[in-house]
């Protein structure tokens, strides 16, 4: 039975939680990404055990946690479920302006879920985890060109389900924190 | 070129050049536009993160890990080498079994023995069995039958040994059985064929119509059968002639399928037509 070498044990350590964050924004599923993240630990477990390599493999892994997030969300069709609950919400002075909050989100994380994976792991990158076209084009092997394609379909698409939500009025109801941008 | 979402989608991310900047800058100044750029951004701000994070146990995570590896290297194959000692004799068992046992239900053909000739033979029970082109056969204790493992030419062709029922399936392609020194060629009728070694072929048509010969008359001197008739063909001469239908359920036995005493009844039966 192989021994761990301490320095897979570290890398294990230290990019297991970074990486299921990663997962975690683009599936939304803790368990999931979780899950995910153990997959792609034991896929280079195995092919490290072949090849018998040590090296820096945060590119590596980084890769294969976004390609099999991609591919959850291929394979699950999320239901995103709509929370009435709102007897938390009701309690409070400024009941309305939470629901409201409440619906923006949800409505927010429904579009989302609505791109395509791959659009949405894209937009989920750049907008998320502030990556560069240049750097998502590099970890999905994909162009810039391809990049700089979903994120413009990404955008127009979220711009169409928000659109109810985009108006100045609806924006001045919610709190301070998510004022409308007339000025970028 | 881009469109006007892929630059927007640009602009608002940071990843637009100076000179893309600019142009979405002068676009903006266009009336309306204005308007539809706050509406880009609008729907770029409200996505963005909600500070939700995961905090994953990474140390049970890590002993999560340390007992998967070892299981998907070391014992994966373990497991693969014990599934495959217990269930590779159980299939041949079920397998075995199941051609060896009373025909009971109707079996799919089983794969033939190698690439060109298919073979079933019953034993000690009846058969019950589809051929490739979904003619039903209805096979005897103690026969068997050869075909291809797909009837390709534009004959369907088999040989028969013992004794059978069949059911052949309407089709353009003749359906063509050898047995003994006979030649039976039907198109799409049910009808007993009966080929022990040493005795003289005989065939019984229950519906449709057969030609019946040997291997010199089948192009051109076949005899023609039809529906309750029957003929025999002389071992000697290999010539066919019409014989009396003794008994009007000549293929009664097909009805006798996993009846062990009816099937001993046949046995008798035949030993002492044998004597006669």
């Amino acid at each position: 039975m192989p021994e761990v070498p301490p320095d897979f044990e570290k890398i294990f350590k230290t990019q297991f939680p970074v990486l299921c964050n990663v997962a975690f924004k683009i599936i939304k599923n803790k368990k999931a990404a979780e899950d995910i993240v153990q997959d792609v630990f034991l896929k280079l477990w195995q092919s490290k055990h072949k090849l018998g390599v040590m090296g820096n493999h945060n590119g590596y892994l980084y890769r294969c946690t976004i390609n099999a997030s991609i591919d959850f969300l291929k394979n699950n069709k999320r239901v995103i479920p709509f929370d009435n609950s709102c007897q938390n919400l009701c309690d409070t002075s400024n009941g309305e302006k939470r629901m409201l909050e409440k619906e923006l989100e949800t409505c927010i994380e429904k579009a989302m879920s609505g791109l395509p994976p791959k659009c949405r792991a894209i937009f989920v990158l750049s907008r998320h985890e502030g990556m560069k076209y240049r750097e998502i084009a590099g970890h999905l092997q994909i162009s810039v060109k391809t990049v700089e394609n979903q994120m413009g379909i990404a955008l127009s698409r979220l711009r169409e389900e928000l659109r109810p939500y985009l108006t100045r009025e609806f924006m001045q109801s919610l709190s301070p924190g998510v004022a409308p941008a007339s000025n970028i | 070129m881009l469109n006007q979402d892929e630059i927007i989608a640009k602009y608002l991310s940071g990843n637009a050049s100076e000179k893309e900047k600019e142009e979405v800058d002068a676009w903006r100044k266009v009336s309306h536009n204005e308007k539809l750029f706050s509406e880009y951004a609008e729907a770029w701000k409200i996505t963005t993160e909600n500070k939700e994070s995961i905090l994953p146990d990474t140390d049970e995570a890590w002993n999560a890990f340390k007992e998967k590896k070892d299981f998907s290297t070391v014992k994966r194959s373990f497991y693969w080498l014990v599934a495959a000692t217990v269930i590779i004799p159980l299939l041949f068992f079920v397998l075995f079994h199941k051609t060896k046992s009373a025909g009971i239900s109707q079996n799919i053909l089983p794969t033939p023995q190698n690439n060109f000739i298919g073979e079933v033979s019953a034993t000690d029970s009846i058969l019950i069995f589809y051929l490739p082109d979904s003619s039903k056969v209805i096979l005897n204790t103690n026969s068997r039958v050869f075909f291809p493992e797909k009837f390709y030419a534009p004959v369907r062709v088999l040989r028969l040994e013992g004794e059978a029922y069949f059911e052949v399936k309407h089709d353009t392609r003749p359906f063509v059985i050898y047995a003994g020194n006979s030649i039976t060629k039907v198109s799409g009728t049910s009808f007993n064929l009966r080929a022990y070694r040493n005795k003289a072929v005989e065939v019984t048509v229950v519906s449709g119509s057969v030609l019946f010969s040997g291997p010199e008359d089948y192009n051109n001197d076949a005899l023609i059968l039809r529906e309750n008739e029957k003929a025999l063909m002389d071992i000697e001469t290999s010539k066919a002639s019409k014989g009396n239908v003794d008994n009007k359920h000549e293929a009664w036995w097909k009805d006798q399928v996993g009846n062990r005493f009816k099937k001993f009844l046949v046995k008798i039966k035949r030993i002492f037509k044998k004597e006669h």
